[in-house]
């Protein structure tokens, strides 16, 4: 998958947790926590939808790694291979 | 019936329903098991002739519209997000399905004091009703919301703080304290007359800073979004719902064979069925739950319970009426001494001196309210503090009786509230009143306990046990939106974590 995919892949799983936020303008540096008020339980479903639609395992100590648009993207693209 | 489940969840009330759902989502093997034939529990529904009744409903806590959450956020650093949005985005429920209708404004009545106060979900009605009625305090109540708005919820394991006495050290007008306290310890406290502050805290800003509102088509909209959910979920992993959600189950005895090492929890039906599961979450309640397991080391039955007395009236009362036109709720006191007495009576079967007064067709802005007339039928609702043993102990006929008596008083009150004494007054068409013993009879709840008991397990864990947790009322989290978020806050921390 190339950044701009995989990035979509992050993007999607979020219009999905949290249909009311407006994703349009989601800066990749910027905590997304910050930028759409999710907390750690909608941290938690990040990684539940990580692991149903693209079988990834996320280890807890991991979590920090998806904090930013720009993290999840470095850190989920060599594990989403195709 | 070798299945060995992940989760077995017991009861299908709110919080068991909403810790299914999750626990699906995390593709889990799941099973729902609900003594009765509906699912909602306390807060379910049912059928008089044609009409259809509430059980409970008469307002949801929590309001908040998704919209404005950001002007929340500015307003307010420290909050935490609303529950109610957690819950609905937790769950996958769109906001706009729940139909909700903001409440106009709801009363603290102080009657024998002559005191009233409103306030609706926009907090600056209260201040200004405070500027009002108490100036000398207006200072002291900014200073508590302040505090309010600091503090942090997040500690589970704070100690017991009397909220009345910390609220004391804010607000010196006795009455005030009384005033303000009402709503909170009717809607979420298991202790008498007082509350834990952290509890408090939770109460304030769910009824005064975030405010009231009630779905549309009541309590069943909830529920059918919750059945319509666990559904989806279902067919989502190829299982049949009916597989899942199980009625007409009730559990007699959990067992875990310590011997074996999966260790494996044994769940015995009424009919001898077993069931097998790794986890089992119960929202039947803390002593409720100890009988399953036979373990008679503590006494925690909750002591608040309520009468329930629902009347269907021929005309809308609140239509043009000087004083209660707007009113959803009415919180009445009429104690003396300016006092709430909060408090399981002692020696009458119900307290007639203090009651919630629900106007349920009142809610809903006059852009999201239908054109009522003067003549549309209306419904209001009144519960009262009971005590159980009284009700419990009638030989069936003076039970009837007190009921009629009830009633009685009731039609009293009603008059009183909206001073109607003229000859052309309201028509009841149909009422329905329900007791303490209703409430134990179909939700199990020990003594009819609406609040539970007064000890909570804040991290759902009931040792010594392993891999079982209590989930909804005694878990802590109080209310509609307090038990569908603790039946989610469970599954995610023990269905999800402990499982990876
Ligand atoms: C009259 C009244 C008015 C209320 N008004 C409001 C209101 O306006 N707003 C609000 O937010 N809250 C209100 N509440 C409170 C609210 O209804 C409860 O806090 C909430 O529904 C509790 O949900 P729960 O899941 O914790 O428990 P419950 O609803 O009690 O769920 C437990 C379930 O377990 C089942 N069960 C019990 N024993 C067994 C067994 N052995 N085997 C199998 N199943 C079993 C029961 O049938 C029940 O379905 C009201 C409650 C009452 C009684």
């Amino acid at each position: 998958m190339t950044h701009e995919e995989v990035r979509q892949v992050v993007v999607d799983i979020i219009a999905d947790i949290a249909p009311d936020e407006d994703l349009s303008n989601l800066k990749g540096d910027l905590l997304l926590r910050e930028q759409l008020g999710l907390d750690s339980m909608d941290f938690l479903d990040i990684v539940m939808e990580l692991r149903k639609k693209h079988k990834l395992e996320i280890p807890p100590e991991d979590y920090p790694k998806l904090a930013t648009l720009d993290s999840c993207v470095s850190y989920l693209s060599p594990k989403l291979i195709n | 019936m070798n299945q060995i489940y992940d989760v077995v969840v017991i009861g299908a009330g709110m919080s068991g329903l909403a810790a299914t759902i999750r626990s699906l989502m995390f593709n889990k093997s799941v099973l729902l098991l609900e003594m009765h034939s509906v699912a909602g529990g306390l807060n379910s529904y049912y059928k008089r002739g044609s009409r259809e009744f509430d059980v409970g409903l008469h307002a949801l806590t929590n309001y908040a519209h998704p919209k404005n959450q950001n002007k929340n956020k500015n307003k307010n650093q420290n909050q935490n997000k609303n529950a109610l949005l957690k819950v609905l985005r937790q769950l996958r429920i769109p906001f706009e399905k729940m139909q909700l209708e903001q409440q106009k404004s709801s009363m603290i009545d102080f009657h024998y004091d002559g005191c009233t106060l409103t306030f609706s979900n926009e907090i600056e009605l209260l201040i200004s009703e405070i500027g009002a009625r108490f100036p000398r305090e207006i200072d002291n109540f900014i200073k508590l919301l302040e505090e309010i708005n600091s503090y942090a919820d997040d500690d589970l394991y704070r100690p017991y703080i009397s909220a009345k006495a910390r609220v004391a050290e804010f607000i010196s007008d006795p009455l005030l304290v009384e005033m303000i306290f009402t709503p909170l310890l009717l809607y979420g406290s298991s202790w008498e007359n007082d509350i834990d502050y952290s509890q408090f805290v939770i109460m304030f800003r769910s009824i005064y800073l975030e405010g009231f509102s009630k779905p549309k088509g009541g309590v069943r909209t909830i529920i059918n979004l919750l059945l319509s959910r666990l559904k989806d979920e279902c067919a989502c992993s190829n299982k049949d719902d009916k597989d899942v959600l199980q009625f007409n189950k009730r559990v007699v005895e959990l067992k875990i064979d310590r011997d074996t090492k999966d260790k494996e929890w044994k769940i015995k039906l009424q009919s001898g069925e077993v069931f097998k599961s790794k986890i089992v979450i119960s929202t039947i309640g803390y002593q409720e739950t100890l009988h399953l397991l036979d373990n008679k080391s503590k006494n925690v039955v909750g002591k608040l319970s309520f009468t329930e007395s629902i009347l269907i009236l021929d005309r809308d009362v609140n239509y043009q009426h000087p004083k209660h036109q707007d009113t959803s709720i009415i919180f009445y006191n009429n104690n003396s001494n300016k006092k709430f007495s909060y408090q399981r009576p002692t020696d009458v079967a119900v307290d007639k001196n203090s009651a919630v007064i629900c106007f349920p067709n009142n809610f809903g802005t006059s852009s999201e309210r239908v054109e009522r007339a003067e003549s549309t039928e209306s419904m209001v609702r009144f519960s009262m503090l009971a005590n159980y043993d009284f009700w419990s102990n009638y030989s069936q006929k003076d039970y009837s009786m007190e009921k009629e008596k009830l009633l009685e008083e009731t039609k009293i009150l009603l008059d009183k509230i909206i001073q109607s004494d003229n000859q052309d007054k309201y028509k009841i068409l149909v009422h329905d009143i329900f007791t303490p013993k209703t409430i134990y009879k179909y939700s199990g709840h020990l003594a009819g306990s609406v609040y539970g008991a007064e000890i909570k397990l804040k991290d759902g864990k009931l040792l010594p046990y392993e891999n079982l947790y209590i989930a909804g009322t005694d878990q802590g989290f109080l209310g509609i939106v307090g038990s569908l978020l603790s039946g989610i806050t469970i599954a995610n921390f023990y269905v999800l974590k402990e499982q990876e």
